[in-house]
């Protein structure tokens, strides 16, 4: 598989997904990813993905391709796409904040980060649970001891919407 | 599953009607297939799986570390995993939401207190830690505050107290010296404060800053020394509001120095002197002061320059890009002396100048350049050079009372017909409206362009069809005109018959070749309303001769 890197002018790296599915890119897009570009370094042209699946993988492909892209003048456009790159179901972020956090892509980790958070912002517990399924493990005992060591933390209004 | 550019968080329907020149039918198909393919963004589902709590703990507090303390605390009550997450949270933000009320904020010190303390007991590295605090009652805590962040290795440092008044003036805090001396600190951004050099060996010694903000501070001329002789890896210096600060040198002990900011600082300069040989991006904002003070040319590496209140002079920018080779970008605004300027360049890619009604003559020799902004009267001495790519962006203020103003306009816009697109920025209709009187002595002035945009901030007396008419006398053909009106952009987009079909009659615009109106074969109108429509496909349909069809679609954004 390494040896087709030499078929066209561009360095090409091949990526392969958890599910098996192999992607040629240009390196010069790969490397945004600091573990692809510690693997390239060492002279590595085909880099298995355990971690990452197919889908989630096709995405951040298209997100690498598009900021490598980056000049003066596509800002607007990028702003747009990466507004519609994160606009999708938490599922898909969570699969997707997994990946960049292996691949090590930090703006694209911040964004997706960023975007879960801007859900949690203002919430009360009780939404933020319904809206994440989270399950409370905790005894009464705990939960108040919890209470009482960050009081300031629940004093105010919180917003109680599930959006 | 995963889908590309789709929006959940918009319902888009779009609508297309076709209008046929010989009958009044026309088709309707909504189509809605873009909004039903669409799922429900996480609708509530209770017997869904708590996937964010199994995410590896860097990356949940990868996530927390974008809230506010406050908020983060309190998610601590969801789950052990929550509260886990919460304890060894390295990065702590009790940032600008604060209590307004005095009576919380022995809560919200007790709060910083014990998220500082625990964070010590647990030898937790603090990676970021940001306050603002509302009054300088309470600066005795931030002593302690450092001292604790100088044991967890703080790498980042803001932190900003409100300023004190006595008798009626506003004094600034003093800084405890201990944050002279915090090793590891990488980046540091303070407010409200006087810096004075530690005593004894008046030396800083934060060799690992990389960025410093300073703003709202007192400080001299011997600190700015103090920083260039010991912060070696300084990148980024910001000083905004600074007082008593009268000159500003760096040298070429700074070798990693790419940005500068010097903004507002009241007092009279005496030196602005810069040579730091990997600068790449200077700002000077309001500065008040004979130009000739500035001294940037030794910066070789800039790229980006943006001066704004500075006594700008032509004789000082020729000389600044004689030195200067690798300036791609350059705004100046409110540069009130400018009265004439010449600017002669190869690497310049982005122009911007707003200087309302000073700059009368102006010459550009800047063949690469791909941006030109623009907002001052139009200019009645003016050449420019420029890439076939270049974009344009004109502010357009029509003065009362200055009756030629449209012609000025007409002739300063021939400057730019063969920019390939143009915007308009106009407070109102009346600017772009050209009178029609004035269309007959006039050549259309931008007869090459392709795109042309109206950007207008108001609403007006004036109809789409005068607009569009104005629009479509300055430039007779274009592939695509727009304007957006609050809240909305709306396009129109052409299509013309192949030039091989043109029957070789002089055009009625006097044009080298056919305008729209011998040309045109269809017309797509996006998101005009109703009563817009119509009028529009009368107009179309009673201008255009050879015109088959006007297409109409209006794409509905309802957040939903």
């Amino acid at each position: 598989m390494a040896s087709t890197t030499e078929t066209k002018q561009k360095k090409m790296l091949i990526l392969k997904s958890a599910d098996n599915d192999e992607f040629e890119i240009e390196e010069s897009v790969g490397v945004q990813s600091e573990t692809i570009k510690n693997l390239v370094e060492d002279g590595f042209t085909f880099v298995p993905l355990p971690n990452v699946y197919t889908k989630a993988l096709i995405k951040i492909i298209d997100y690498l391709k598009k900021h490598a892209n980056k000049t003066d003048s596509n800002d607007e456009e990028i702003k747009t796409f990466d507004k519609d790159f994160v606009n999708t179901t938490f599922d898909d972020l969570f699969e997707l904040v997994s990946a960049a956090n292996y691949l090590h892509i930090s703006c694209l980790m911040n964004m997706l980060c960023q975007t879960i958070a801007d859900r949690i912002k203002d919430k009360s517990p009780e939404a933020v649970r319904k809206i994440f399924h989270i399950n409370c493990d905790y005894t009464p005992e705990e939960e108040a001891k919890i209470r009482k060591a960050n009081a300031q933390a629940f004093e105010g209004q919180f917003d109680e919407s599930l959006d | 599953m995963f889908r590309n550019g789709g929006s959940n968080n918009f319902r888009v329907h779009s609508f297309h009607k076709r209008f046929d020149r010989h009958s009044s039918k026309y088709f309707q198909r909504p189509e809605l297939g873009a909004a039903e393919e669409m799922e429900g963004k996480s609708d509530i589902d209770v017997t869904a799986d708590d996937r964010i709590s199994k995410l590896p703990e860097p990356i949940l507090q990868h996530i927390l570390s974008f809230l506010h303390a406050k908020d983060a605390a309190r998610m601590s009550i969801l789950s052990r995993v929550w509260v886990s997450a919460w304890n060894s949270l390295s990065y702590l933000n009790f940032g600008d939401k604060f209590v307004s009320e005095s009576k919380d904020i022995p809560k919200l010190l007790n709060a910083v207190d014990q998220a500082l303390a625990n964070r010590k007991k647990s030898k937790i590295s603090i990676q970021k830690f940001s306050l603002k605090l509302p009054h300088h009652r309470w600066l005795s805590y931030v002593d302690s505050w450092i001292t604790t962040l100088i044991a967890c290795n703080t790498k980042e440092l803001n932190l900003t107290v409100d300023r004190p008044i006595y008798q009626v003036i506003r004094k600034y805090n003093s800084l405890p010296h201990a944050i002279f001396a915090v090793k590891e600190l990488q980046v540091l951004s303070l407010g409200g404060f006087k810096i004075d050099l530690p005593a004894g060996d008046g030396m800083i010694k934060l060799s690992s800053l990389r960025e410093l903000h300073l703003s709202d501070v007192s400080l001299d001329e011997q600190f700015i020394q103090a920083l260039c002789s010991s912060c070696c890896n300084l990148e980024d210096l910001s000083l905004r509001s600074i007082v008593r600060l009268t000159s500003f040198q760096v040298g070429e002990t700074l070798p990693k120095l790419k940005k500068v900011n010097l903004e507002f600082c009241p007092y009279r300069f005496q030196l602005v002197d810069i040579a730091a040989i990997n600068l790449e991006d200077l700002k000077i904002h309001s500065l008040y002061r004979n130009i000739e003070v500035v001294k940037i040319t030794a910066c070789k590496a800039l790229k980006s320059l943006h001066l704004n209140g500075v006594d700008v002079t032509k004789n000082w920018l020729e000389k600044l890009f004689y030195s200067l080779q690798n300036l791609e970008t350059l705004h100046l605004a409110n540069c009130n002396n400018l009265r004439t300027t010449k600017i002669t360049s190869d690497s310049l890619k982005w122009l911007t100048i707003s200087c309302y009604n000073n700059l009368i003559v102006a010459d550009f020799d800047t063949p690469n350049l791909l941006k030109f902004q623009c907002s001052c009267d139009p200019l009645s001495t003016f050449k420019l050079k420029a890439s076939v790519l270049l974009e344009v962006t004109l502010h357009l203020y029509a003065e009362h009372g200055v009756f030629d103003w449209h012609s000025k306009l007409v002739k300063f816009l021939a400057n730019f017909n063969y920019a390939k697109a143009i915007e308009l920025m106009c407070d109102g209709y009346k600017e772009i409206v050209i009178p029609k009187d004035l269309r007959e002595n006039f050549l259309p002035p931008l007869y090459g362009t392709n795109i042309l945009q109206v950007n207008l901030e108001k609403q007006s007396s004036y109809s789409v069809v005068h607009i569009i008419d104005s629009m479509l006398w300055i430039s007779p053909r274009p592939d695509t005109l727009s304007f957006t009106l609050p809240p909305g952009l709306k396009s129109l987009k052409f299509i013309y018959k192949d030039a091989s079909d043109e029957d070789g009659k002089p055009c009625c615009a006097s044009l080298p070749w056919k305008c729209w109106r011998h040309t045109l074969k269809q017309v797509k109108l996006q998101n005009f309303t109703h009563l817009e429509e119509e009028k529009l496909i009368k107009y179309f349909f009673a201008n255009a001769d050879n015109l088959e069809m006007v297409e109409t679609s209006v794409l509905q954004i309802v957040h939903s």
